[in-house]
Order: structure tokens, then sequence, then C-alpha cells
């Protein structure tokens, strides 16, 4: 039996899911989030994930999935690594850590900066105690944009979605992937072989393929 | 580690699928149309080799499947059972050598892969829409890089502008890259990465061929992307990204591990779209000058495969022959087998080098040193406590970094001479200049080298205030002063 190749319309929408999936597994854990997670791991797996190379990663978070670690524990992992420390947070999670220089207002500006460049996506920072510049919230814009790419192909309206593959190109690399790489080798080099680990080895393995898959994808358009 | 060979059985002739019965292969018909079948593999498989028809295969699919087992397709090579159609015993081979090859890869990340868009259409993909397959790119281990020394030889090396250097590191473009793997022999200290030109693997696939061939055999680098002419019978082939990236000791390795003849092909009728041709040819231009001197025929490396004529040199492998630096083992090793008392070869491919400093105009700033990335020149003190300058040929790979950055470069401080110099091989490191130090009339650290002082004294000679400044005290203490 042969598999069909999923449509540019289905592979935006399981992009979506994946940055939606990956921003929660970057909050602050609730109850119930490991096994919310597992679920859309699931779904997510049956899209056709083994076409990208960040496969292999993805089976690793998977892995991670499957231990099932319960919320109390990941909820102390999460407050060693990204919220508390001598010095601050052992591995911040936000982009101004990595680019910024605090003592001269650095965050702030770039805060300002990013929090512009949502606005010009149409998009706005609400309902979340995360900053702009946290991972979560960066990987949820870009779940926006791959919602509404997903939707201009399903309704046929491709100039639309090459704007928003455009807007997606821009934003990853002016934000995500300029820092999410240092996050998550710092990640790796704290906590080894745990769970966030494999949360931000994937993200990372993705990030660094979603910035070659969507300017190859401006290209196929004749946009870049 | 067990490596699973899967053939596409189509159009199979009754003859070869039964010569194949007891072989590592297993035919699968419809594989290439059918490449699910790949998700039915034994999970104890660590590596795999597919043999397919090119024409037939939707490479998004294939890959889609390979990743589903669990593999990476980075590292599963793809040989055309077209070119092995009717010829049995060169396909036992080429799947001996793939084999080999797919086991020696040491895998590859996110950063290695590549999303292009089919410019051809087989059957299948004409009723769906495009989708990304990935090629092998290269990519930088930011840990060995030495961008942070000023070294941009990756920058100056890449035909596509793909590098750039930014303040102590190297920016890639993989979307300009067109992934020809000359970075990688470029940079001498093993920095880039290329799943499609990892030493390892190369090694050995060549190491399998030598040994499965039946008499004589030829090594055919092999340009993977550009259309090629069939290999000549008894010829091998082994594909790289471009034979643009082979360079003469690449070109000579292979009759090291046991290979009768070498030939680096350039590619067919149109010619490099690239213009890297000549790169390959100048590289087996200089290999062949270098077996003539040590009494060789020249035509063991050729752009030109004919007819295997001659016989194995004495084997003598060495360790790592395609890796970083691997020049002075393979030319010493060569001249070892050959019984030469050649001297040296000159040449501006010989990937060595050897470095001369002109005593009277070198300032023993040390410049060379810091920017040299193999560390072929060295600082350090004599046991009389004089600054030294020193230098061992078997790491220079005539990159001529240390004349760019040398300021006195324009009085012929430093000079690099492209050359394999035999005798400057086995004296192994010297010292090349060497001064006395000015201390501190303070705390006795050295201020600067005697000979810097003097240049500074021929330049400021006509302001003693300020050469007193300069020379009086080290910086710390001309800073607390």
């Amino acid at each position: 039996m042969t598999v069909e190749a999923p449509s540019w319309a289905a592979i935006a929408g399981t992009r979506q899911g994946l940055y939606r999936l990956f921003g929660k597994a970057l909050l602050p854990p609730d109850g119930g989030v490991v096994s919310t997670l597992a679920a859309a791991a699931a779904y997510l797996e049956e899209q056709d994930l083994a076409r990208f190379p960040f496969y292999a990663a993805w089976l690793s978070f998977r892995s991670a999935l499957a231990i099932a670690p319960t919320v109390d524990e990941l909820a102390v992992a999460y407050v060693r690594l990204f919220a508390s420390g001598v010095d601050g947070a052992l591995c911040p999670p936000t982009e101004s850590w990595y680019k910024a220089e605090a003592r001269f207002g650095g965050t702030a500006k770039l805060v300002a900066g990013l929090e512009a460049d949502y606005r010009a996506l149409g998009l706005a920072v609400v309902g979340t105690a995360e900053p702009p510049d946290h991972a979560s919230t960066q990987l949820e814009a870009m779940s926006a944009l791959c919602a509404r790419e997903a939707e201009a192909w399903r309704t046929q309206q491709d100039p639309a979605a090459a704007d928003t593959l455009e807007y997606q190109d821009r934003f990853l690399r002016d934000h995500l992937a300029t820092w999410f790489g240092d996050f998550a080798a710092r990640v790796h080099h704290t906590d080894p072989m745990g769970f966030y680990d494999a949360v931000t080895g994937a993200v990372d393995a993705f990030v660094i393929q979603e910035v070659d898959l969507v300017r190859a994808m401006r290209r196929q358009l004749g946009a870049a | 580690m067990t490596v699973s060979v899967l053939m596409c059985g189509d159009g199979l002739a009754p003859d070869d699928r039964a010569g194949l019965v007891d072989s590592p292969v297993r035919v699968v018909d419809a594989l290439c149309r059918y490449p699910e079948e790949l998700t039915t593999l034994d999970e104890a498989v660590d590596a795999l080799v597919l043999v397919l028809h090119n024409d037939q295969v939707a490479p998004s699919d294939v890959e889609a499947q390979i990743r589903a087992a669990g593999l990476d397709p980075l590292g599963v090579p793809m040989l055309d059972a077209d070119e092995y159609a009717g010829d049995p015993t060169r396909l036992g081979v080429a799947v001996a050598a793939a084999s080999a090859r797919a086991a020696a890869f040491p895998g590859s990340n996110p950063a290695h892969a590549k999303p292009v868009f089919p410019d051809r259409f087989t059957r299948r993909s004409l009723f769906t829409v495009p989708q990304p397959s990935y090629v092998a790119a290269p990519a930088i281990d930011s840990l060995v890089c030495a961008a942070g020394d000023g070294c941009d030889l990756c920058v100056g090396a890449c035909p596509q502008q793909a590098y750039t250097w930014v303040e102590g590191r190297i920016a890639y473009d993989k979307d300009v890259c067109a992934p020809c793997g000359i970075c990688v022999t470029t940079c001498p200290i093993g920095a880039v990465s290329n799943p499609a030109a990892n030493p390892d693997a190369l090694a050995a696939q060549i190491e399998a061929i030598v040994a499965v061939h039946a008499g004589p055999v030829g090594v055919l680098f092999r340009c993977s992307r550009g259309a090629a002419d069939p290999a000549p019978p008894d010829w091998q082939v082994v594909e790289v990204p471009c034979t643009g990236m082979v360079t003469a000791p690449w070109a000579v390795a292979p009759l090291l591990q046991g290979a009768a003849q070498v030939a680096v092909l350039p590619c067919a009728a149109s010619g490099c779209d690239r213009g890297l041709d000549t790169r390959a040819e100048a590289a087996v231009d200089f290999a062949a000058e270098l077996l003539v001197a040590m009494g060789i025929a020249s035509d063991r490396v050729t752009t030109k495969p004919t007819a295997i004529t001659t016989i194995p040199l004495p084997g003598a492998p060495i360790d790592d022959p395609f890796g970083p630096r691997a020049a002075a083992r393979v030319y010493a090793g060569l001249r070892t087998v050959t019984q030469s008392d050649v001297a040296e070869v000159a040449g501006a491919e010989a990937s060595l080098g050897v470095v001369a400093i002109e005593a009277g105009a070198c300032t023993m700033c040390t410049m060379c040193v810091q920017r040299c990335p193999t560390g072929a020149l060295a600082a350090g003190y004599s046991s009389a406590g004089q600054l030294t300058i020193s230098f061992d040929p078997v790491d220079c790979t005539a990159c001529d970094q240390c004349m760019a950055v040398c300021p006195e470069v324009g009085r012929g401080a430093i000079s690099v001479e492209h050359v394999v110099d035999f005798a400057a091989l086995a004296a192994g490191r010297t010292e090349l200049n060497q001064s006395a130090t000015h201390a501190c009339e303070r705390c006795w650290q050295p201020v600067a080298p005697t000979v810097m002082m003097d240049r500074i004294s021929d330049i400021l000679g006509d302001d003693p205030a300020l050469m007193g400044h300069l020379t009086r005290l080290c910086l710390a203490c001309r800073g607390s002063s």
C-alpha cells in the first residue's frame, strides 16, 4: 500500500502542531501536562514526521515522554533549570539572556523590538505569564504563523501563503534560530539525558530544519 | 554491525536474480515504487545499502521510509541498479564496498541536511505536490573551528561564497551552498564535516573494494551529482559530492590501500556546471608529477580511466588516509613503498609546505603562530630564555595564513614554499627564529622581543621620549604607573 505524500497545507498544519506542542513543553509544568503532550505527540507522529531530518531527535523526545515523569519531578527540573539559581537561572529560556547586554538596557530594547515584530505580524502576547522573548512564546508565535499558512494553502490563496512563509523565514532568522541552539546546548550540559534535554534537543533540531525548509519552500515558490 | 542490502527487483533479468540467491543482497520487487517495504526491516539492522533504479525513485519517499526504519538516510548508500545490470560480479564488489561505507558512517545531525525540491518528476510525483528531499551538506563544529584565531580558509575556498567570517566565527549560508565538499578538504583541522565525504567511510569503502575485487582494481572518484559515464571494467566507483574536492593526497592514497590505479573523473561531456573540473585536473597533475619523481608511471593517477594494465604497489596502509593533514603520511608512505630517494617535489597542489622566516625582517610578534590553524608554527621559550618560533612541516598544509597575517611580510619576513620536502618532513620540528626578550624595569616580565624593540626603534628613533615610554615598562606596569 502506498502512503500518499502530504500536501503543503497538511505540512503547515503539522508544523503548527509541532510548534504548539514544543511551546507547551517549555511552559512551567501543570497537572496532566505529560499526558497532554503524549497525546499530542501521538497524533503528530501519524502526520508522516519521518519525512523530516529532525525525526531522530523527535524519537528521543517521544522516549522521554514515554518515561512519563510526574508533574512534581518536572516542576523541580523546570525550576532548577529555567527559573532559579545563585546568579539567575542556569539555562534562561529567553532570547534576551543570550543576545542582549542587560546593564545597558539591552533586554528592554530587545523585548521592545520583539514586541514590535509581533505587532508587525499581527500578533500580540496576551494570556501568558511568560515574557515575549521566552522560548514558548516564540514557538507559539511560529505556530500561529504556520496556522495562517495552512489556512492560506487550504483556501488556495497562494500569495498569502508565500507571504506567511516570508514572515516565518524572517522571524526564525531574526529570533528563534539565533539563540535556541545556545540554549539547548546549555540545557544539554546541565541536564544530560533528562526530560528537558530531550525537549530542547528536539526543538533545536526542529528549528534547524525549519530555517532550511522555510527558505527552500520560498525558493520553490520563486519568492526567495 | 549488521548491514542489510535491498535491491529493487524490477527489470532484473532471471539470470541476474538467480545469481543473487546466495549473496547478501535481498531482492524486493517494486521497491523503487513502493519503498514502504523498508519498514519491514529487521530492527537489528544497523546500516543499509539500497540498489534502486534512480530514475524511478521519489527520494523524499525513500528517505522517509529509511527514517521510519530508524536509520539515517544520509548514511545509506544508494547504488544505481541500471549501472550494474548484467554484471553481478561488479555489483557484488560495489555492494560490499557500499556496505563497508555504510557501516563506517559516523552519523549526521539536522545541520547536515539541506532540503532540495525535485527538478525531475517520477510517475508517482506527478500526482502529488512536490516534497523536499534532503542532501548532505557541510556543518561546522564551532568547538573545533579556528575562526576565533582569524582562520578563514573555508571562506576563500568556497566556490559559492556560502561562508563568511564574522567577528571570530564562520557564518554559513546553507541556502547558497551547493555542497561540493571543497570546504571539507580545505579545512586543515577537520572542523567542517559532510556526511557524504566522511574520511573514515571513504577509507572503509576503498579497503573493501580492494579486498573483494578479484585482481587489480582501479578506484574511480566520481561526482555524485553530475551526469557520469559508466565506469570501465575493473574500475569501482567511489562517489564524492564533487571531484573538485579531491586533493593530490586523496588521489594518491588509494594506491597505498592496494588499488592498482586511481581516476578522478571530471563531469561528463557538458563539464562541471560550477567550473570545478580544473581543480580535479590540477590535483591529478600534481599527483602524477609526484609519481614520476618516484619512478612510477604517471597514469597510476589519471582523469581518463582506461583498462587496468598495472599491478598494485606493495600495500602500505596508513592511518586515516583521507583525514585532515594526511598529506605527509600519504606521501611518506608512497616514498617508502617505491623505495624512492626523491628529495622534493614542488607544486601549488602539494597540500604541504615549508615555512621560512627571514631573521633580519621578522620581529617575533608571533602573529603567524597565533593564526596557524594546525599548530605547525609554534612559539615557546628555550632553556636559555630565548623566545623561539619553531615549525613542523608535517602539520603544514601550505594554507598561507601565516603570510596573510604577518605585518612584516612586505619586508620578506615570512614565506611559504608549496612543496613536498622529504628531508624537512623527516627532520620534524625545527627552530626558525629566536630572540632575547626585553624585560620590564619594574616587574621583570617580558615587554617584547628584542628584535621587535629594534624595529620600533628604527621607526621611532627620532622620538626618544616615546621610545622610552614604550620600552621601559610592560603593558601592565605602564597602566599602573
